[in-house]
């Protein structure tokens, strides 16, 4: 699964260290999200679209079956 | 969970402080066992004592530990390498209980057999109890 979180992000001017704080969890989470290496729960998934007043599917981009 | 870290601390500090305690009852009685008692505690309260004074030296040090806690990414890494702790442990216990019959160590054999059926037991329940739950 793709998604724009790093792009969102910069937009934005934040930094990962900032982002990690807000939605409550580790810099290498995000880290690990923008490289696409891991795949959020649903709840993480709404707080991040909520994070960047974004709808998730804005985010998320779903490519079929994939390991997460 | 938020505050899992300040319990799990105090937990921590507890089984110290019992450790310590018993092995120093132990010790009075002439016990063999004390010194282990006094060992384990010794390390498990310099553990708990070090964490503590962890918050003094770096002030966001508990909110850093608590986060780490809850993390979801850090909680599917621990789930997966306690599978693949799982799996590896019976892995070998089935393979010492092969071991142990081929080199007629039938005692040996028989406790890890054992404890295999243990391990499978528990496993079949805890998946029933999660079938139940999720």
């Amino acid at each position: 699964m793709e998604n724009q979180i790093k792009y969102m992000r910069k937009q934005q001017g934040i930094t990962q260290e900032y982002l990690a704080e807000a939605l409550g969890v580790t810099r290498q989470t995000i880290i690990s999200l923008e490289s696409g290496r891991y795949n959020p729960s649903i709840s993480l998934a709404f707080k991040i679209a909520r994070f960047f007043d974004q709808s998730i599917e804005s985010i998320f981009i779903y490519k079929g079956d994939e390991e997460a | 969970m938020k505050g899992d870290y300040a319990i799990l601390q105090k937990v921590i500090f507890v089984v110290g402080v019992i450790g310590l305690l018993s092995g120093i009852v132990l010790a009075l009685c002439g016990n063999d066992a004390a010194a282990v008692c006094i060992g384990f505690g010794t390390g498990i309260t310099i553990v708990a004592l070090v964490q503590t004074l962890q918050k003094f030296i770096k002030p966001d040090y508990t909110k850093k530990k608590e986060i780490e806690a809850r993390d979801e990414r850090l909680l599917t890494i621990r789930d997966k390498a306690s599978r693949n702790t799982l799996i590896i442990v019976m892995l070998l216990t089935a393979l010492g209980v092969v071991m142990s019959y081929a080199l007629r160590s039938f005692l040996i054999g028989d406790v890890l057999a054992v404890s295999l059926g243990i391990q499978v037991i528990i496993y079949y329940l805890s998946y029933l109890y999660y079938r139940r739950k999720i």
